[in-house]
């Protein structure tokens, strides 16, 4: 027989187990209790996900863009005034005044 | 789980009333009524290796979420929470890695034995030791497709559960039910059939 659909529905039909699973799910679910624990420990987390945020420390998105800007502009200051600042000429210029002064 | 005429049955309104207005003795309550219900559908889906109490707290979660859309009595109420406990399930191995598909090398020979007897015209009498052989080989072709196509086949096809019994458990329409089933059906007999042409190559 070449009729594959022919043998996965007569495989499927030797399967057929319609008692244990039936039975099967009567244990699953029969004279069954919540385990010690369970309905406080599934409410604890209902609360807590209905709860509003609390007050004070809301870290929004604008505080921490600001931070991160001064952080960048003050990294940015800083070296602008050791590679800008002081270029090779004005060290130059520096030390010929420096060289001026001195007798 | 609620059985019709259930004492419990006449506090379930209060019980609802009580979640929605956020009161935890109302929401426990509910817990340990619904409890049975929500059990059966995780143990007889999910694999062992998920955490069955961890589902049954995400099917609980969800059913507190969703309790201001529920229209229905205490009796409606547990055929609802079996519903969203099957779509938690499916939900939380949807993205289950699939086992690879079996080849004719991985049998045993329980297993090619109940492949030789199908073909067989007296088939129908196989003994039922060739029976559960078959219901394993089923079980490991069924692990290679997706979980709503393995559950649908179980229900249907091992379990003999009509389409609406699937439909009310499911939550999808009969013709949904029945739809999905022929896909399913025939991605099962894909895997039979590639399974069969290992056999049939020289």
């Amino acid at each position: 027989m070449n009729d594959k659909a022919e043998t996965t529905r007569r495989l499927l039909q030797l399967a057929r187990d319609r008692g244990a699973a039936r039975q099967m799910e009567r244990d699953c679910g029969a004279g069954l209790e919540a385990p010690g624990g369970f309905p406080r420990r599934v409410t604890r987390a209902w609360l807590a996900e209905t709860e509003p945020p609390a007050p004070g420390w809301s870290l929004s998105w604008r505080p921490v863009v600001a931070a991160l800007a001064l952080v960048v502009l003050s990294l940015g200051l800083n070296w602008h005034a050791l590679h800008v600042r002081f270029t090779p000429r004005d060290l130059v210029t520096h030390s010929m005044r420096q060289s001026f002064y001195q007798p | 789980m609620s059985l019709p005429g259930d004492p419990a049955d006449a506090q379930v309104p209060g019980w609802i009333a009580g979640v929605r207005a956020g009161d935890p003795k109302a929401a426990e309550a509910l817990v340990m009524h619904l409890y049975p219900a929500v059990i059966q559908v995780v143990r007889r889906r999910l694999p062992d290796r998920l955490d069955e109490e961890d589902a049954a707290q995400e099917v609980f979660l969800r059913l507190f979420r969703k309790l201001d859309q529920f229209r229905g009595g205490p009796d409606s109420l547990v055929r609802w929470t079996r519903r969203l406990a099957f779509t938690t399930c499916l939900n939380l191995i949807r993205h289950e890695r699939r086992r690879p598909e079996v080849r004719w090398s991985d049998l045993g020979e329980a297993e090619t034995a109940v492949l030789a007897r199908v073909v067989t015209p007296d088939w129908e009498s196989a003994a039922s030791a060739e029976r559960e052989s078959a219901r394993e080989l089923v079980g490991r072709l069924l692990a290679g497709l997706p979980a709503a196509d393995r559950w649908l086949i179980e229900m249907l096809e091992i379990e003999e559960r009509s389409v609406d019994e699937v439909r009310e458990l499911t939550g999808w329409s009969g013709v949904g039910v029945r739809v999905r089933a022929h896909r399913a059906r025939r991605k099962l007999q894909q895997a039979m059939r590639r399974l069969m042409n290992h056999q049939e190559e020289p």
